[in-house]
Parts: C-alpha cells; sequence; structure tokens
C-alpha cells in the first residue's frame, strides 16, 4: 500500500492516501478482513499555520469505482512533449 | 491498482482538476483480502513501470508507460526466485522498485532483496538477512529518493533506520547496497514506510 505527495505548485500539495470506510472498518477490523475501499485525496497549503501547513480541501476520490484502492504511482506528463 | 478489480486506475491531476481517465486491466492477481504489502513504480523517465502484489508465488509485473495517453504496454510477467539460502524468514515479495534508468527491478522481499535485470531476465541477489534470524527485521517497500539513492524500509515499520542502495543503476554488487545507512538522528522518531514523494 501506497501513498502520495504532488506538488500543485511551490506552497501546496496533493495527498492521496487509500483509506477503509467507517462500515468497511466497524465490520471488518475486528476480523482482521478491512480492506481500503476508498481513495482521498488532501490539498494542503503549506503556507499556513506558519509554516506547519494545512489541510484546505479534501474528498473521496470516485470512491464508487474504486473499491479496495491498494497500490499507487505517480508518473510525469510532459505538455512540451505531448504536444499540447 | 484495485485489487478486487485486477485493474489500475489512471488519474489525471492538475493544479485544479483531478479526474479519473481511464482504467487498465492486468492478469489475475491473487485476491489477499487485509495483506496490503506491495508497490508500483515508475523510472526516471516516467516511461517504464512495474508493479507487484505480496503473492507467496513471487510474480510481479513490469511494462512500458506512454506518457502522453497514460496507457500500458507490452506487460511481462515475471517470477522472483524463492530465498537463496537457508533461514525461517518469510521469503514473500513486499515491495518493488525500478532503478532510474529503467533496466533494473528491485525485487524486495521479507527475506532478502533481488535485482532483476530487464534485458535478459536474470536475478542478482543483493542482500539476504543482515543479522540472525530472530533478530533480523525484515525488508519492506523501496523507494528512489530526489537523491538518486534507493532507500529500503522496515517490515514491521518500528525501527529507527533504513538501508540504502546508493548507486541504484549499477548491476548486483555495483548498486552498493548499505545495511541500515540511514538512522534516525534523535532519540525518537521511527523510520517506516515511506510516502512516495514524486520530484518533480
Amino acid at each position: 500500500m501506497q501513498s502520495i505527495i504532488l506538488p500543485v505548485d511551490s506552497d501546496q500539495y496533493y495527498v492521496f492516501t487509500p483509506v477503509p470506510t467507517d462500515s468497511n472498518f466497524n465490520a471488518n477490523w475486528v476480523n482482521g478482513n478491512a480492506y481500503f475501499d476508498e481513495l482521498w485525496y488532501h490539498r494542503i497549503d503549506m503556507r499556513a499555520n506558519g509554516g506547519a501547513g494545512k489541510v484546505i480541501e479534501k474528498m473521496p476520490l470516485e470512491a464508487s469505482q474504486l473499491s479496495q484502492s491498494w497500490m499507487m504511482v505517480a508518473g510525469m506528463r510532459m505538455e512540451k512533449i505531448c504536444g499540447w | 491498482m484495485a485489487l478486487d478489480s485486477n485493474k489500475a486506475y489512471v488519474f489525471y491531476v492538475s493544479h485544479d482538476t483531478i479526474m479519473l481517465q481511464h482504467t487498465i486491466g492486468f492478469p489475475p492477481y491473487l485476491k489477499i483480502f487485509a495483506e496490503l504489502h506491495g508497490q508500483s513504480s515508475f523510472d526516471a523517465t516516467g516511461e517504464h513501470f512495474a508493479t507487484v502484489s505480496n503473492k507467496f508465488g513471487g510474480e510481479f509485473f513490469y511494462g512500458d508507460f506512454d506518457r502522453c495517453t497514460g496507457i500500458l504496454s507490452g506487460i511481462k510477467r515475471a517470477v522472483a526466485p524463492a530465498k537463496p539460502f537457508n533461514a525461517i524468514i518469510d521469503s514473500s515479495i513486499t515491495g518493488l522498485c525500478l532503478s532510474p534508468n529503467g533496466q533494473l527491478i528491485y525485487v524486495i522481499k521479507r527475506s532478502h532483496i533481488l535485482q532483476f535485470k530487464i534485458s535478459d531476465s536474470t536475478f542478482y541477489t543483493v542482500s539476504g538477512p543482515d543479522t540472525t534470524d530472530i533478530a533480523f527485521q525484515g525488508y519492506k517497500d523501496g523507494a528512489v529518493a530526489p537523491d538518486g539513492k534507493l532507500y529500503i524500509g522496515n517490515y514491521d515499520l518500528i525501527y529507527k533506520n533504513m538501508s540504502v542502495i546508493d548507486n541504484p543503476n549499477g548491476l548486483f554488487s555495483n548498486c552498493n547496497f548499505c545495511r541500515k545507512c540511514l538512522r534516525s538522528p534523535g532519540s525518537i522518531g521511527l523510520l517506516g514506510a515511506f510516502t512516495l514523494y514524486a520530484g518533480f
């Protein structure tokens, strides 16, 4: 399982992390079968709190389609190379 | 990657938008609920991709990635050999990382670390247990940091050090594996598996 940090600009970052929903956690954690069925993103502004940072937005991503999200990796898309 | 559907979900992320672009089907994985070891990885160019689940058969996949379209192609399967030494430590895969030049795949097992040379499908053993079986923490997860070095965490995530590969493009002993060479300087603070930071 992985989480990812992606820079938005010099001060803001996205943090993506898979989590179990509350219902899944409550139903399955005790028997060790709770899986990560939501993928959340958090937008963080590192200028806030005197440089300590603050989550300014957070939301599940396409949760209905991403049951048991598991591993993530970020690739780089190059607008100049792709001719955009 | 989604465990239940065997699909890779490709998201487009921009300054103000995050949207699902498309999905890519993969060969079947073994379903292992609550078994969360495994990694996906790109090389430094973003043109080569590899992924693994914690499957006792040692299976992993690799292929090419088109950065413009987000399409994976030429997906190949490989199987890492069992540990080449006698030890009681579990030999299942706990992580995977492509070398920056995309020519080597580091297959990280709990018991040892392998290099897989893509061009001729040869495996090299980089490191086995770094101490006795009883005391050995086990390896887990690996990632290339912005300094170009590959850092490898510990299995149960409660230790104050990580192992380091100084030259991850180097074959076999030329990669320069350094046992527990990243150490937390403070009296508190544990170095577990790490969050992937995309350095661009």
